[in-house]
């Protein structure tokens, strides 16, 4: 008789802990299964927001604007303001871009700094450089723009392929 | 199987002590942290695992589920009462009731590592088989171009990077590690002891007719 009540007890007792958190997750969110399994709707716009542009439309053309290039030597050396769209903080591990002016390709320069860090949507300057022998561009403009960032440990490698253009 | 050992030769009272252990071991487990521990980049994503809590963050933002939270929080208790239970028929044997509250619980902490395993085994195959093509489409879908989403998912420990091709646009490299922390080794441990307790203790406890006779004398 006791055996038996204890060994139904003992199952009622694994049921309970089994159904008993389903009736009440349900029962806080009024019977919404998706309310209850699904995270909250804050956290889930919170990470939207912070993947937004990476995940999304991805790195656009207006985010690189040249200031006036100079020439050291047979080496050109372009300034650039590199605006983040993104919400959250990243590092520019490496930028390859074509210069041309008046729409002839004169050089491929390439990021000059190691790493440049940038906080989320902050503007960032740093120097692009590679060899040149020519005269000095009167309008330069940077085409086929290859930038490799890491955001969290994650790189993404993109190429934009549009003009941007100079100062 | 029996087990011929008898700790009563060595002067001690006639008691399970593997099951002892094993209650006490399965008192603490829950408490002790994850067992298996999941990174996408350095913070990117973030899982830690263990039967008792589930702590995923994206982009270093939380994500709770609440009725995850609800039957975590329940399989901490049942732990819990299970350790106990474990401990009191370890230390009452001969008792009627000690061979059913010592069943209650010994094989959790076994059943427990294998599922774990089994859930992270399903996991990675189903991130390295099923949602690669869902993505591929997903992106394709929303304009992305012709996107390639390659996952590579250790199974269980290991590390390896996935990578998202998006047309000749753009590709995003993660790299993944898994690992199994010391806490999953303690509840193999703790696995193990139970079926070493459990054999142990049908040499200790009187076989169930008896019990039941004793039951219902009382």
């Amino acid at each position: 008789m006791r055996d038996g009540a204890l060994k139904w007890g003992l199952r009622l007792l694994g049921i309970a802990l089994t159904i008993g958190p389903l009736l009440i997750a349900l029962g806080t969110h009024n019977w919404d299964i998706k309310a209850a399994v699904l995270p909250n709707e804050n956290e889930m716009k919170e990470i939207e927001d912070s993947v937004k542009g990476i995940f999304g439309g991805g790195p656009s053309e207006n985010m690189f604007s040249i200031g006036s290039p100079t020439i050291v030597g047979n080496k050109l050396e372009v300034p650039v303001q590199f605006t983040s769209p993104f919400n959250i903080p990243i590092k520019i591990k490496d930028v390859l871009a074509s210069v041309s002016d008046q729409g002839v390709n004169i050089a491929q320069i390439q990021m000059e700094e190691n790493e440049v860090e940038v906080l989320a949507r902050a503007t960032v300057n740093f120097t692009m450089g590679g060899t040149y022998t020519g005269g000095l561009p009167t309008n330069p403009q940077l085409s086929g723009v290859d930038i490799t960032f890491e955001f969290y440990g994650v790189t993404v490698q993109a190429h934009m392929s549009g003009g941007q253009g100079g100062s | 199987m029996k087990l011929d050992l008898k700790f009563s030769d060595l002067g001690l009272p006639p008691m399970n002590w593997f099951g002892l252990v094993t209650g006490g071991l399965v008192l603490v487990l829950p408490f002790l942290g994850p067992w298996w521990v999941g990174t996408a980049g350095t913070g990117a994503m973030e899982i830690a695992l263990s039967p008792f809590d589930v702590a995923v963050s994206l982009m270093r933002q939380p994500i709770q589920s609440s009725l995850v939270g609800l039957f975590l929080l329940s399989a901490k208790i049942t732990f819990v009462i299970a350790g106990i239970f474990m401990i009191m028929a370890s230390l009452f044997p001969k008792r009627w009731w000690s061979k059913r509250l010592f069943r209650f619980g010994v094989m959790k902490p076994f059943w427990s590592v294998v599922s774990l395993l089994i859930m992270l085994v399903v996991g990675a195959l189903i991130f390295n088989y099923v949602l690669p093509s869902m993505l591929s489409g997903a992106f394709s879908g929303a304009g992305a171009g012709n996107a390639v989403v390659q996952i590579n998912m250790p199974y269980i420990v290991g590390t390896s990077v996935s990578t998202i091709q998006i047309g000749s646009t753009a590709t995003i490299t993660a790299p993944i590690a898994f690992s199994l922390t010391w806490v999953f080794w303690l509840a193999v441990a703790t696995g193990i002891l139970g079926i070493i307790a459990r054999i142990y203790n049908r040499s200790l406890a009187p076989p169930e007719k008896l019990m039941l006779k004793q039951a219902k004398k009382r």
